[in-house]
């Protein structure tokens, strides 16, 4: 049990008074965010980056864990209230939360987010503890080949499983990928699709394709939209205090779908949309009373939310022991890792061992604060929905555009962002999922580095990754997860998943 | 609105395939040294050229056998003056930062989004953007040491 030991250690870093200090700033933020329409957890961390640079990097990250968590809490609070889902990962809370809301029942829907994301949040953390350490010794016996093999397997997992197309997510993960190649190769000096434009020669930064493509990109989205300009703020009605049957419908839920949620965020499959809607289907054949779904069932309410919150620890376990990120949140997270230095992977817990440990702590920590920032107090965060959209709206694009010239005070990124904001306006116009872009200007590069390892070591022989048994099952079951869909829809089997997603 | 589908998805397919074709081309007009012949910086650039024809080609054969799949968004209903705004506010931004300052420029973003997501309360829209860009540029210059233009308002400050 050294991972006990670990865990003690990284609790005695997160419990001194700074470290508390940014985990109360980073859960009070990712509720915020997380409340908030328009915002995210992967734009507010690619915003802050350039503010943290000079920052202790155990503090930062204890900041931005607890935002990333916080923003799963806060999003289930605008879901319920609000009908329109804070994040993607609370879709389907706000179709059922909201429907409870509507039939008075907001508070206890509120209630039951809350305890199932804690719950879910602090078991998910506890498996992260643990299946760390195990990780971490598989991840030391990788070469270059099966690095590589990996990272095309969590490629296609993402596109294939985010959005509502193969298609669409292999088109956004190629531009993506075309995005992070940009710029002056690192191995050898040569510049690479700048054509001939200075300001492309640095690459492009992510932040810029961040706040573009979330930001920018999302605002014009919802200003092109009459019909999602206005919506309904639902008072909290009901007592905060769930009753005997409440409970009794909500405990079973929340454990299914933390069970549902960790894996699909420790798998390469991306983010926290599908165990989200995994656990709405399950609940719903599970239940006592199914026609109950649509018009307000506590399961479908209790489940999801557990479910995202749990993939939310999941996502950590890849991202911290074999840098891989599966989420776009975690491959912002692994941008601000290397602005530090920090190259995630097994190295990271031998070499910065009391800066993970004490992330880890921190997430247990602030998984209680968040608890109490979002059920006690959760009337001071529902007076945020009151900002009228035109003055939100207004806020988030002065910021986008603040950020981004901040990073150079350049003109030059503010064309980039601009154009980066239209992109991701006809993207969500046309149903492209955003998240393959970011995670394959992140990952992209880095796979390519992998690549050419391997091919160094083999001197030119591109059979090393499929004589290396590892790196061949990766690439295998990329093949797999590619043509699984085509072959489903030939068997007849219709994909439930895909229309659900859409 | 199967129309709409229709050309959407061949406008995409086109676009598409003219990224890759441009990647390609300008990929071909690096000189890669023999010894990286095999694993050099074009290798990657390449794979993505080509994967972008093919998803291109894609859109283009499923636009051509009627549109299976529904590419538009749900409505069609787009608001294109509130884009008109926003794109305005934004260009705007873009050339009047340096000169105008932060504040100013940044203001006229603000106002102009706001118009766009159809506030008509203009006084109030812009006391509200006044003053969260002062905030702004004061907390971001004098507290966390990220300069930005302080434009014809410098001498002020």
């Amino acid at each position: 049990m050294e991972a006990m030991q670990f865990l003690l250690d990284g609790f005695a870093t997160a419990l001194t008074p700074t470290n508390l200090m940014w985990c109360l700033v980073g859960t009070t933020l990712g509720t915020l965010i997380g409340i908030l329409p328009g915002i995210g957890p992967a734009l507010t961390i690619a915003l802050l980056l350039p503010v943290t640079a000079k920052l202790d990097p155990t503090g930062a990250f204890i900041m931005f864990a607890g935002l990333y968590y916080g923003a799963m809490y806060g999003s289930s609070t605008t879901s319920i209230l609000l009908n329109t889902p804070g994040e993607s990962g609370s879709i389907i809370t706000a179709v059922e939360g909201n429907m409870m809301a509507r039939r008075g029942r907001g508070a206890a829907a509120l209630s039951t987010a809350a305890i199932g994301s804690f719950i879910a949040g602090t078991i998910g953390t506890l498996l992260l503890t643990f299946l760390a350490p195990v990780f971490v010794k598989l991840a030391l016996r990788f070469g270059p080949a099966e690095y590589f093999g990996l990272m095309i397997f969590a490629f296609t997992a993402a596109s294939a499983l985010l959005g509502s197309s193969l298609l669409r997510g292999v088109t956004s993960l190629i531009l993506g990928l075309a995005l992070g190649l940009t710029g002056i190769d690192e191995l050898t000096g040569q510049p690479r699709l700048s054509f001939g434009i200075l300001s492309l020669l640095d690459g492009i930064d992510v932040v810029v394709v961040a706040v573009g493509l979330f930001a920018v990109g999302e605002a014009m989205h919802i200003a092109s939209r009459k019909d999602l300009r206005e919506a309904e703020v639902l008072a909290v009605k009901g007592s905060l205090f769930m009753n005997r049957e409440e409970w009794g419908r909500s405990w079973k839920p929340w454990l299914r779908g933390t069970a549902l949620g960790f894996p699909f965020g420790v798998l390469p499959a991306g983010g926290t949309e599908i165990p989200t809607f995994l656990s709405y289907f399950m609940e719903k054949k599970l239940a006592k009373n199914p026609e109950e779904f649509g018009h307000g069932a506590i399961e479908g309410v209790a489940g999801p939310e557990a479910a995202n919150n749990a993939a939310v620890a999941g996502v950590l376990v890849p991202l911290l022991t074999l840098g891989l990120p599966t989420s776009a949140t975690a491959a912002i997270l692994l941008v601000a890792f290397q602005q530090y230095g920090l190259q995630p992977g097994p190295q990271l817990f031998t070499n910065s061992g009391p800066l993970v440990w004490g992330l880890i702590a921190s997430l247990y920590i602030g998984n209680v604060m968040l608890l109490i920032l979002n059920l006690p107090l959760v009337g001071l965060w529902v007076r945020l929905l009151a900002i009228p959209a035109p003055l939100l709206y207004g806020g988030i694009m002065v910021f986008s555009a603040l950020g981004v010239y901040g990073l150079n005070h350049s003109a030059a990124d503010l064309i980039i962002l601009f154009i980066l904001g239209i992109v991701g306006f006809l993207m969500r116009r046309y149903g492209f999922p955003i998240a393959p872009v970011i995670i394959g200007l992140i990952l992209g590069p880095l796979a390519e580095e992998q690549f050419r390892r391997a091919m160094m070591i083999s001197q030119g022989d591109a059979s090393v990754f499929v004589t290396h048994p590892l790196a061949l099952f990766f690439l295998v079951l990329s093949v797999l997860i590619l043509i699984l869909p085509w072959i489903l829809k030939k068997l007849g089997a219709g994909s439930s998943l895909g229309e659900a997603a859409s | 609105m199967k129309q709409e589908s229709r050309t959407a998805g061949i406008v995409a397919g086109l676009l598409l395939a003219t990224l890759g074709a441009l990647i390609a081309l300008s990929t071909s007009q690096m000189r890669i040294a023999p010894n990286y012949a095999k694993m050099g910086p074009q290798i990657f650039p390449y794979v993505a050229a080509i994967a972008l024809g093919v998803v291109g080609l894609c859109f283009l054969i499923q636009a051509f056998r009627t549109g299976s799949e529904k590419l538009a968004a749900d409505t069609d209903d787009t608001d294109w003056k509130a884009l008109g705004l926003i794109a305005a506010g934004f260009v705007f931004e873009i050339l009047f930062i340096k000169w105008l300052g932060f504040i100013l420029a940044s203001s006229v973003l603000f106002f102009t989004v706001s118009l766009g997501f159809g506030s008509r309360r203009y006084v109030r829209d812009i006391i509200i953007a006044l003053v969260m860009t002062t905030i702004a540029y004061f907390t971001f210059t004098k507290l966390l040491n990220l300069q930005l233009p302080a434009g014809v308002l410098g001498g002020l400050f």
